[in-house]
């Protein structure tokens, strides 16, 4: 057996190890049963946030964050009004919170940086957009398990100490192969399928270096039992799935508790705490609540957001040879000829060239357009001051940049694609100040504002 | 399909849609059985806290003052009556007795620093949450279980299957005053 063939068989016996090993850890940490429990009106000591996790097994579902938000208002931390029928606002106190765990303080922050004279709107209520909402959530949940860890209720499915083990095994597969295909000359069907196999351990590991779900502990059953009950309790009743977020004020603690078990659908979905809407955003500048709509656009208007040299040159390089292929059309208009008296190649090149002029036509006007814009863009601009409603980036490499800035006077925006340089210097909900060209919409410079200039007027509190 | 089948149909269909109004309407009933055992777990333990506060108050005051004896009423008041109205009205009569038996509690510092008596507050206050949300659900059951019988096509078997509207327990006009025995 040659030394390659050592290696091969030594790298499917690292795949072989983990798979042993991942399906040992599995079998002897799969998921144990509670109690069965009758449906209680009981409630624990945990936290919402913390009964949700027990409740779905050992995962903490986005049912959490709102769950938080009406524990936060259910102890008067927070206050939930409903300034219009079925229109929902979360009015934040001045004092100190006390009390309250790293991802309460973080649920709170989240409130404290979305409102405007201490109110959010609900439908403001967003933790980002996708990606920032992931992470956000992320770090909330991970917040979440610190406390069910700290209380003895949850370990990781997958130990840490297994993890590195399972590591060791994908890493021996994929590097005893790279060095076995580093010796060989050809490649055998064995060494193929030795290959294959490494990649698919590697994938296979990375989807066990992800899992974060908990396995709840021989102390966290009865826990998780009396959570479970709860949970069949508060189904049972009819008319919890229909409580308004504002019902908290008469239903206190068993409104949160019901968010977070899944059994008040109606107060969950009147406090939408996911990734936000790139498309709609709320906004307070001009003196109101309000909600605009955004839209990045990409093709139409032709160079949006481009320089005006670079937007001046393109130009030039569309006009030009239209300009040229028109010309040429023009010389040969006397030789074209559609009658059927005329040969057919010649009513074939007549079309084509009629075809060709006509899209050259719309390349010359695009052109010319290009060159007016941006001769335009060159001298004008104006200021404009309001706040970054949606900052986004597009593309795996941020290729395309924009803010949209709602300055008040309208609820439809277009957002500018401005340069990363410039993208990376703005927050969302920061007030700012671009300078922005005509027609192109060239963003020259963005700062921001020195003070915001006009806001919602906070409502009298009742 | 012929005459028959189509008749077989029928019934079978007939035959499920009962079953299915009846069982929901079982099921609501059970509900509601089931939330008020909730209020009376908690009635029952207030009852068997107020006389332990009236002997400490008592212990203090050397005396049977008449809110003493009010409360001893309305406790007797409380223990016999049956359905949820008048058991509503009762409850509200002896937490207005509670309420001026703290506040004669007042005279005695001695008594509030007391450790028994502190608990006292603090375990009639909790049983007094507990009886608002049991309450809650309570009506949220009799409100789905007296929809169902009186509304169609519930109310085509309710009547003749001895389901009745059930009365909610609403708290009495005293009791909707906020009863402050927090220490």
């Amino acid at each position: 057996m040659s030394g390659e063939d050592l290696l091969l068989l030594g790298s499917v016996a690292c795949s072989g190890g983990f798979y042993v090993a991942a399906a040992i850890v599995y079998l002897l940490r799969r998921p144990l049963t509670p109690p069965d429990m009758p449906a209680t009106s009981d409630v624990g000591q945990e936290n919402p946030a913390v009964a949700n996790l027990l409740a779905n097994g050992g995962t903490v579902t986005p049912d959490a964050v709102p769950a938080t938000l009406l524990d936060l208002a259910a102890r008067r931390v927070i206050q939930i009004e409903e300034p219009e029928p079925h229109v929902y606002s979360v009015r934040i106190g001045g004092g100190a919170a006390p009390n309250l765990s790293a991802y309460e303080s973080s649920v709170l922050s989240l409130l404290r940086t979305k409102a405007s004279g201490g109110v959010v709107p609900a439908a403001a209520l967003t933790t980002g957009a996708t990606n920032q909402a992931r992470s956000w959530f992320r770090s909330f949940a991970g917040e979440v398990v610190a406390e069910a860890k700290a209380a003895g209720l949850c370990s990781p499915r997958w130990p840490p100490r297994m993890l590195t083990v399972l590591g060791l095994f994908t890493g021996g597969a994929l590097l005893l192969f790279l060095f076995a295909a580093n010796q060989s000359d050809d490649q055998s069907i064995f060494w193929f399928a030795t290959g294959a196999l490494a990649f698919v351990t590697v994938g296979a590991s990375s989807r066990f270096f992800r899992e974060t779900a908990q396995l709840v502990t021989p102390a966290g059953l009865p826990v998780q039992a009396r959570w479970l009950a709860l949970r069949k309790y508060l189904h049972g009743d009819e008319l919890f799935a229909t409580l308004p977020p504002t019902a908290v004020v008469v239903r206190e603690r068993y409104l949160a508790y019901g968010a977070a078990l899944g059994a008040a659908a109606a107060a969950v979905r009147a406090m939408p705490m996911g990734a936000e809407n790139d498309h709609r955003a709320w906004s307070s500048y001009g003196g109101r609540w309000r909600q605009v709509t955004v839209s990045y656009p990409t093709i139409w208007p032709p160079a949006w957001g481009a320089s005006p040299g670079e937007t001046i040159w393109r130009g030039i390089r569309l006009g030009v040879p239209a300009a040229v292929a028109l010309y040429v059309f023009s010389l040969l208009i006397p030789s074209l000829s559609f009658a059927q008296s005329s040969e057919q190649p010649i009513r074939d090149g007549s079309a084509i060239a009629v075809l060709i002029a006509a899209v050259a036509l719309v390349v010359l006007a695009t052109g010319m357009w290009l060159l007016l814009a941006g001769a335009i863009s060159l001298f004008g601009g104006r200021q404009v001051t309001g706040d970054a409603v949606r900052v986004r980036s597009f593309g795996d490499e941020a290729q395309a940049c924009y803010i949209a800035v709602d300055d008040g006077t309208r609820d439809r925006i277009r957002a500018w694609k401005v340069r990363p340089q410039l993208y990376g210097s703005v927050t969302e909900y920061s007030t700012v100040t671009v300078t922005v060209s005509p027609l192109l919409a060239y963003v020259r410079s963005v700062h921001r504002a020195a003070v915001p200039t006009s806001r919602a007027p906070v409502p009298a509190r009742t | 399909m012929s005459l028959p089948w189509v008749i077989a149909a029928a019934v079978v269909t007939l035959a499920g849609g009962l079953v299915w109004i009846y069982n929901g309407l079982v099921r609501r009933r059970n509900r509601v059985d089931a939330t008020w055992s909730d209020i009376d777990v908690l009635l029952r333990r207030r009852h068997d806290l107020v006389p332990n506060l009236v002997a400490a108050v008592q212990g203090y005051a050397g005396h049977e003052s008449q809110t003493m004896r009010a409360v001893a009423e309305a406790r007797a008041s409380a223990v016999s009556a049956q359905g949820p109205r008048r058991i509503g009205e009762a409850e509200s009569s002896l937490a207005g007795g509670v309420r001026s038996l703290f506040a004669d509690a007042e005279a005695y510092p001695q008594l509030k620093a007391s450790t028994s008596f502190v608990q006292l507050q603090q375990q009639l206050t909790s049983t007094e949450d507990g009886v608002e949300h049991a309450r809650q659900f309570y009506n949220d059951a009799v409100y789905g279980y007296n929809n169902a019988v009186q509304t169609l096509p519930g109310s085509l078997l309710a009547g003749a299957l001895g389901f009745k509207a059930r009365e909610f327990f609403q708290a009495a006009p005293k009791e909707r005053a906020a009863l402050d025995v927090r220490p």
